[in-house]
């Protein structure tokens, strides 16, 4: 989303009027709509993500994919949209995501501080 | 992004933290102030994330207790296959990372003047308020019951006491006693919950009460996994669960928690045990702010969460309509992750992102028997948050054992996964 990343607001300054901000915010959102519609965030997407591979792998199930190496994830991740993902759930998943999605993501995840547990 | 310098003050304190601290006018000290109403999956996830990629805010989570019963695995509960400790979870962990932990009441939310009344009077002002306090049960919908016949006829829709109770009944149900369960129409809480607790339900009787009966009472006439859910009866159960859709049985007319009956249009299904899901909606807390419009559950804007009915103010989880994303634990949870950043990034007037959002939930049929419905959502040019087409889905009917049995470990894995994500 590099038009909207330029558009951040020069101010720290809270006591401006929250109304203020927030129309200036909604302008913008409403600005940057149909980019948003096509332009996501790794850090947003990984959300779901850790929700099951975040901080623990309860029972060798779910590993955690933090910081684990950038080839391993993209190639996890194209092999789930193959014909034989060889998985339950991750096939129904990755067709949410453009192949440029998953390399971004892969990358984002990969460059995330490994979890030692 | 632009961040606030940071203080040396910025070692918030992780102790639990009274009203009367918090009740100072929040622009005043400088920091921007996050409050969050709701305990549950979606309330820890925004406050464990804004703290994480927001340390130099303050951030307020308002609860009811001290303590959060979830409701995915409440079931495994319920067919006494886990203690209830279990599935209960303190707030020490999201006090560790610099949650504020408030618990107590919220009465009312003023969202002209950015504060929240708690029941003792004490005020809690926000710059931007979080809400997700999940759902309220609409006990009166239903001819001849009320709230204060709930341990009679429980509807352990709410995980806690309720759910001790209907364990405990269902294991002194007499031999070859009929177990009811008086299920709503849509929308609810958890879509597939009352199958699987059929399911689960089930299996407690094959060991413990063989000739036990469980009739559903459904208030549709299809529901989700259902494919799945009774290809597994037949397979685990065979007999021993009637489904009777709301096209057979017309609808609850009334129910008589004395005599434990529940009288649709066309019949009166008598139990030993009676499992009644009153139809829900938003709490009134929000209802009473303007946060629902004319309905029972609240719009938002489905990219910012943001109510159209008070700026400042963002709900999520199952008390609102969050475009195709279904009332699920799992949701409000990405739901409150995403929700947090939108917050963050408004409150350094910055524009919000966006990402695509997943929903997992896992169902047991069995505690070796697992069955699973995903989804992926992304926010369309219109600014809804559909579901994504070719994606998503339920887990293959037909399937082999081993598949239901890998399932099941995964359902188990996903559960501790995550909330040891939120909690832990």
């Amino acid at each position: 989303m590099p038009f909207c990343a330029r558009l951040t607001l020069r101010t720290g300054n809270l006591a401006l009027a929250d109304m203020h901000r927030y129309l200036l915010a909604v302008g913008f959102a409403v600005a940057c709509t149909p980019v948003l519609a096509q332009s996501t965030s790794d850090e947003i997407t990984f959300l779901s993500c850790q929700m099951c591979h975040g901080q623990t792998d309860s029972a060798g199930m779910m590993p955690v994919i933090q910081g684990k190496p950038y080839e391993g994830l993209v190639q996890s991740l194209a092999s789930f949209s193959g014909q034989n993902p060889g998985t339950t759930i991750m096939h129904r998943f990755v067709g949410g995501l453009t192949p440029e999605e998953r390399d971004s993501l892969a990358r984002y995840i990969s460059g995330l501080e490994g979890v030692s547990r | 992004m632009k961040r606030f310098s940071r203080r040396e003050t910025l070692a918030i304190s992780t102790s639990f933290v009274t009203g009367s601290l918090l009740a100072a006018p929040a622009k005043a000290q400088g920091r921007p102030r996050v409050v969050i109403v709701g305990g549950g999956f979606g309330g820890a996830s925004a406050a464990r994330t804004l703290r994480q990629i927001e340390p130099d805010f303050d951030v307020i989570l308002i609860t009811e207790a001290a303590q959060f019963s979830t409701c995915p695995f409440s079931n495994m509960v319920i067919a006494g296959e886990r203690p209830f400790e279990a599935i209960t979870f303190g707030y020490d962990g999201l006090a560790a990372r610099g949650v504020q932990i408030v618990i107590g009441r919220a009465i009312e939310l003023q969202t002209s003047g950015q504060v929240v009344v708690m029941e003792d009077g004490t005020k809690v002002a926000y710059d931007r308020l979080i809400v997700s306090p999940g759902i309220e049960l609409k006990y009166t919908d239903i001819p001849g019951y009320d709230e204060a016949l709930q341990d009679r006829m429980p509807h352990a829709w709410k995980a806690g006491a309720q759910t001790v109770l209907l364990r405990d009944q269902i294991a002194a149900m007499r031999q070859g006693g009929t177990f009811v369960m008086s299920v709503p129409n849509n929308p609810y809480r958890c879509p597939p919950g009352p199958y699987e607790r059929a399911g689960l339900v089930a299996h407690f009787f094959k060991k413990n009460n063989p000739t036990a009966k469980i009739i559903i009472v459904d208030g549709k006439d299809s529901f989700s996994k259902q494919a799945l859910f009774t290809e597994a009866w037949d397979h685990l159960y065979p007999g021993m669960i009637t489904h009777v859709p709301f096209s057979d049985n017309g609808g609850v007319i009334e129910v008589d928690p004395e005599a434990l009956t529940v009288t649709t249009a066309f019949e009166t299904f008598a139990g030993d045990v009676v499992n009644l899901i009153p139809p829900q909606r938003a709490p009134q807390l929000l209802l009473q702010a303007g946060l629902g419009g004319d309905g029972e559950w609240c719009p938002i804007d489905q990219a910012t969460f943001e109510s159209p009915f008070a700026p400042g103010v963002h709900v999520l989880g199952d008390a609102a309509i969050v475009g195709d994303m279904p009332k699920s634990g799992f949701s409000a949870s990405v739901q409150g992750g995403v929700c947090a950043h939108v917050v963050a990034a408004l409150l350094q007037g910055e524009p919000p992102q966006q990402g695509v959002l997943l929903n997992t939930c896992y169902s047991l049929v069995g505690p070796e028997y697992g069955i699973s419905v995903a989804g992926v959502y992304r926010v369309n040019a219109e600014g809804r948050l559909k579901s994504v087409e070719g994606t998503g889905g339920t887990s293959p009917t037909g399937a082999s054992d081993d598949f239901r049995v890998s399932e099941a470990a995964y359902a188990k894995s996903w559960y501790a996964n995550m909330t040891t994500y939120l909690f832990g």
